[in-house]
């Protein structure tokens, strides 16, 4: 038998017990027997050196394919078994992916929060610049320079808190009290700043009020647009796409004539009802509207009081009930709940 | 104000139903706060005229009356004692149903059939009379229908008028709005002057002392009158103006100030001493006992109308008991005054006394409608009450108000609303107002506005009159054209909502807290809660103790927030606010307003779940949290926590924050003795700190350092130190000693117990050292570790486990 007959037995030899081998160690150990340093193939080979030149090229390749087809039938093997393998213990990991995740609950910041960012990110968007100011305020910026006159009701300490009603100075314009509106940081910014203004003023207010639709506490954004050909009309296109953008797409509003003294003429927007859109039901007491903030062109004598002369701006102010909308948009039945704190009140929203 | 529907159409065509005058009326101005529709109520309810009465054979207290209702006679027992033969009074028949619900039935009271009921004002709904029978207009026609005598069908409307309004304090008021809407036109009631000859100046004297309380007075005198009930019509009038109908008078005063808003008020002449109205200032210690038998103490700051004796009347608020018209009455002396606004109001107030009459002089009323309105009630008071009027009228007015002219620019106008109205347009909408335009040049128009529309002062007012009449809603929709607005938040706005969003993100929810506070709630928490020294701002009206000072820390509210959570079995809280407190500052009128952020966790943090059974709260569950906020907000800035020595914490867990070397607020767990005070469960983490110190400034962009590319090794050491020695210490000082290549170092394990000695603890940390220039070689590190052993047990005593 020559070498030639050795190489090919050897060959089917290899891949019979490869095919039959079990196990990745199995597998190692063949590729040692066959293919190692001391294998077998490796055994044959060295036998070459008694081969005639003629003999030897054709023997050369025939060990060579011998060596490719043992280490092509070793590898994929190799791969058979080292995926069945990996198979097993993937199915050692099944699990039950209907239980919950490591997850940590997610908070909610406040019901009101989220509708003042909201009402911000709209008017941002128009270019409006956010402003504040102090929560408890002097009678001149709350009421004086909103030309609201001495006697008028709203001073009364039946609707404003009040924490020093007779200022030692006897001015009535230093009396300190807590802000009825949001309405004074206009006077703050137009005091501080020269026109054009386009800002609006989110925050607390106060009011003497506390039943099922009023909180002691409540929150209100002020609108404030000052420039050199402000109209009315450029207040209806502005509320109508804060209301739109606010309340949906599909909503119509409409205003009112009304009585501000710091605005004249002087509106109260009504939005289409959310619940009935317009047909009239409990919630908008039958008219098919809701009544969602007051507006208006600043009053001359509030652009007096602070320096700005009324023949050459002219603007428009209004102010949002931020509780107001809590309840018309989401049905808030009593919102003295919103400052309760209940956290399965807070969680809802 | 009370506006009937069919009233108002006596003055003005209205060419709407109610359910479109109401919207008509809304869209400009005039807001409706209720409708009550009345009748047809009483059917079955009819005149009837008594034709006798007999006693009762078996009560007393009864009587058995016939009475002829036009098609039958029925017996009917009844239990009034006011009438009399030949009177007319509302009869129910069997079947009527009342406005109170009850029906009518034949019944046998005490063996007398009864065939229907006579009834009372209060039994139809009509008043508040119910001592007696009501007596009818003798006129009335037996057997005519209730219904048609008493107005039939109407629909009330409760307006609400704004108060630049005054002049739609009354029905000729809203007429005026309903003519210039529907260009209707308008009736005026007949106030023609009218008299007997006699002039009224014999019949009395006027003075007034104080013009500029009392700019006008007229007085007039009727004589030979007779007090008595009014008649239905002039009742149902009064009723639905939401007056109570008190006698044939004072009824037509009434009417006059619903008709015409000018309010009237009527003396019995004979008892005006010398028939001289003195208008003054009271004197120091009047009294004067009001038509309410009230004794009222005067001051010198109200007004009065005096006779020579003393006050008779209050002036524009209320009458005197005194000169009261009553049934006796014979002539009336009748007040149509104008008084100035500020004086009414002031007076109201002081003496806490409001009325009809008081309402609308402090509104304000036209001041050229005294002698009409005056001329008005003596023809009414004369179809009434009958008597005679003298002839003329004491008029006192030293200085007539004259019609204001305004000068009205067309451009404005249209510069203002964003609208393109000729001159004429507007002239048009002025004019169905009443008021008076001509032009003036090309380009203005001169307005002249009647005395009623005093709200009118400023081309502005103009503005809003056309603006109201053309129709808000006819006005287009524009946005301002100025290109140079730029919308943002400021850098501290968008940093707190930043911080909102990732304290939610961290599973805390938001709460808000009242701004005002129960100064109870801070008293508990000790002195050391709010700035020593420091007093409270107290309101001076607070709705209750409980909410009667400006918080001075967020604390108290969120403690509250928590209690009522627990008290509801809700126990894995995590709350957090953001918002002001108050502090005085001295010297200051207003308060300091610094923002604060607060937090409050009780329970599980994070809560329980199948994975791991969640952790209980505790000091380092807050200290966390603050850890990862201050990071989050001001990577750049360096903070520190030291101990702290607060009351009203766990003694020895708390610590102060310290910010930029400043310290800014405090975290801990609340003093357990205070968590049982309080109802609250378990260990309350808690902490405040303020926020304008942390987000004053955007800080200075980072600059960047190259990532280091040369490989780091990690090094773990177990550091046994005495239990009093601070972690941080130990930190520290591998900190200091190995600078230059401690890219990281954290606590993986803090322990107690056996296998060290008692009184020590082991600290066991991981560091990561890496040179920027280098690879670290093994001896290096082996170097650096022997260094941190050596440093480490000569500063702390310490030894490697």
């Amino acid at each position: 038998m020559g070498l030639k007959e050795d190489l090919e037995a050897l060959t089917a030899q290899a891949i019979k017990e490869i095919g039959t081998a079990n196990g990745i160690g199995a597998v190692k150990e063949l590729r040692v027997k066959y293919l190692g340093r001391k294998g077998q193939l490796t055994a044959v080979l060295k036998q070459m050196g008694g081969l005639s030149e003629s003999e030897r090229p054709e023997v050369g390749r025939i060990a060579n394919e011998s060596r490719d087809k043992i280490d092509k039938a070793l590898s994929d093997k190799e791969a058979l078994v080292g995926s069945s393998t990996l198979q097993a213990s993937i199915a050692a990991d099944s699990i039950d992916v209907s239980l919950p995740g490591w997850r940590l609950r997610p908070g909610h910041t406040h019901l009101i929060t989220q509708i003042i960012e909201e009402i911000t990110d709209i008017f941002i968007g128009l270019g409006y610049t956010v402003a504040e100011g102090p929560e408890v305020e002097l009678d001149f910026y709350n009421f004086e320079a909103l030309n609201t006159p001495q006697d008028h009701p709203a001073r009364s300490l039946q609707d404003t808190f009040y924490i020093d009603s007779k200022p030692a100075s006897g001015r009535q314009s230093e009396a300190v009290l807590l802000r009825t509106h949001t309405s004074p940081v206009q006077i703050r910014v137009m005091k501080n700043t020269l026109p054009p203004v386009y800002i609006i003023a989110p925050g607390k207010a106060y009011r003497t009020d506390y039943d099922i639709t009023h909180t002691p506490m409540f929150h209100q954004v002020e609108g404030l647009a000052v420039d050199e050909d402000i109209t009315f009309a450029d207040l209806k296109g502005t509320l109508e796409i804060f209301v739109r953008k606010l309340f949906g797409e599909d909503r119509q509003i409409r205003l009112r004539p009304h009585f501000f003294p710091f605005t004249e003429p002087s509106a109260e927007v009504d939005v289409s009802c959310v619940l009935c859109n317009g047909s009239g039901c409990r919630a908008c007491k039958g008219s098919g509207w809701l009544e969602i903030l007051g507006a208006g062109m600043v009053d001359p004598n509030v652009f007096k009081h602070v320096g700005y002369d009324p023949e050459k701006v002219r603007g428009f102010a209004f102010g949002v009930g931020v509780e107001r909308v809590a309840m018309l948009r989401h049905g808030l039945t009593d919102i003295r709940m919103l400052f309760e704190n209940d956290v399965r009140f807070l969680r809802q929203f | 104000m009370r506006l009937s529907y069919s009233w108002l159409s006596e003055y003005v065509d209205i060419p709407w139903d109610p359910k479109e005058l109401i919207d008509k009326l809304t869209m400009s101005g005039t807001e409706i706060e209720g409708v009550e529709e009345i009748g047809p109520r009483l059917h079955s309810i009819v005149v009837g005229e008594i034709l006798s009465i007999e006693p009762h054979p078996n009560a007393d207290k009864l009587a058995v009356c016939r009475t002829d209702v036009g098609n039958e006679q029925l017996t009917i027992v009844c239990g009034a004692k006011n009438m009399a033969v030949g009177d007319k009074v509302p009869v129910a028949l069997v079947g009527a149903k009342l406005p109170n619900g009850v029906v009518i039935k034949q019944a046998n009271l005490r063996g007398v059939d009864s065939f229907g009921m006579m009834c009372s004002e209060i039994e139809l709904g009509l008043g508040d009379d119910a001592v007696g029978l009501m007596i009818l207009d003798p006129s009335a026609a037996v057997g005519q229908n209730l219904d048609e005598i008493m107005g039939g069908q109407d629909t009330l409307i409760e307006c609400e008028i704004t108060p630049n309004r005054a002049d739609c304090m009354s029905m000729i008021g809203l007429a005026r709005e309903v003519a210039a809407l529907s260009s209707a036109k308008l009736h005026y009631p007949d106030v023609h002057a009218f008299g007997d000859g006699r002039p009224a100046d014999d019949a009395c004297q006027v003075d007034i002392n104080n013009p500029q309380h009392c700019p006008r007075y007229v007085a007039k005198v009727i004589e030979d009158i007779k007090i008595g009930p009014s008649p239905t019509w002039l009742k149902d009038k009064v009723i639905k103006a939401g007056f109570r109908p008190i006698n044939n008078i004072v009824d037509v005063t009434n009417l006059i100030a619903a008709e015409l808003g000018q309010p009237l008020h009527a003396f019995d002449y004979d008892k005006v001493q010398d028939h001289h109205i003195i208008v003054r200032l009271a004197k120091d210690r009047e009294t004067i006992k009001t038509l309410d038998d009230v004794e009222r103490a005067l001051d010198q700051d109200m007004l009065v109308i005096a006779d020579p004796s003393g006050p008779i009347a209050i002036a524009g608020v209320m009458g005197g008991a005194h000169t009261e018209v009553v049934e006796e009455t014979t002539a009336v002396l009748l007040e149509s005054a104008h008084f100035e606004p500020a004086s009414i109001s002031r007076t109201s107030r002081r003496l806490g006394l409001v009325s009809e009459a008081s309402i609308r002089f402090e509104r304000g009323v036209d001041p050229n409608i005294c002698l009409a309105a005056c001329d008005r009630a003596m023809r009414l008071i004369q179809e009434v009450a009958g008597g005679t009027v003298r002839s003329g009228a004491v008029d006192v007015y030293p200085k007539p108000i004259e019609p204001r002219r305004l000068e009205l620019r067309i451009e404005r106008v249209n510069d203002y609303l964003g609208t393109r109205l000729s001159g004429s347009d507007m002239a048009a909408i002025l004019n169905s107002l009443e008021l008076e335009t001509t032009p003036s040049g090309d380009t203005a128009i001169s307005v002249t506005i009647p005395t009623f529309r005093f709200d009118l002062e400023r081309e502005v007012d103009l503005i809003e009159e056309i603006a109201r009449i053309y129709g808000y809603n006819e006005i287009e929709s524009t946005l301002p054209r100025s290109g140079k607005k730029v919308g943002f938040r400021t850098h501290l706005q968008g940093q707190v909502k930043q911080l909102k969003e990732m304290l939610a993100a961290a599973g805390l929810d938001e709460a808000l807290t009242y701004s005002f506070i129960d100064p109870e709630s801070l008293t508990r928490l000790g002195p050391d809660i709010h700035r020593d020294g420091l007093a409270l701002i107290s309101l001076e009206n607070p709705i209750s103790a409980d909410m009667s000072v400006m918080r001075p820390t967020l604390v108290a509210g969120l403690l509250q927030a928590l209690a009522l959570n627990n008290s509801r079995d809700l126990t894995d809280i995590g709350l957090f606010e953001i918002g002001r407190v108050f502090l005085p500052q001295p010297d200051r009128l207003l308060p300091e307003e610094p923002l604060k952020a607060a937090i409050v966790i009780s329970g599980k943090y994070p809560e329980a779940s199948w994975i791991d059974g969640g952790r209980d709260v505790d000091f380092y569950a807050v200290k966390g949290l603050v850890e990862s906020i201050l990071e989050m907000l001001r990577p750049d800035a360096d903070y520190q926590f030291h101990s702290s020595g607060l009351g009203w914490l766990h003694p020895s867990r708390q610590a102060e924050v310290v910010f930029g070397g400043e310290s800014i607020g405090f975290i801990g767990e609340l003093h357990p003795e205070l968590c049982s005070r309080l109802d609250l469960r378990g260990r309350i983490g808690i902490t405040e700190f303020d926020l304008n110190s942390v987000l004053t400034s955007p800080h200075s962009a980072v600059a960047f350092k190259d990532v280091i590319k040369h490989p780091g090794i990690a090094m773990d050491m177990a550091v046994v130190i005495d239990k009093e020695i601070p972690a941080s210490k130990v930190i520290d000082l591998i900190e200091v000693s190995t600078r230059n290549i401690l890219r990281d170092i954290r606590v993986f394990d803090v322990y107690e117990g056996e296998q060290i000695s008692s009184g020590k603890k082991s600290v066991a940390v991981s560091l990561f050292l890496q040179a920027e220039d280098r690879t670290l070689t093994e001896s290096e590190v082996q170097q650096e570790r022997t260094k941190l052993v050596k440093v480490l047990n000569q500063q702390l005593g310490a030894e490697i486990r």
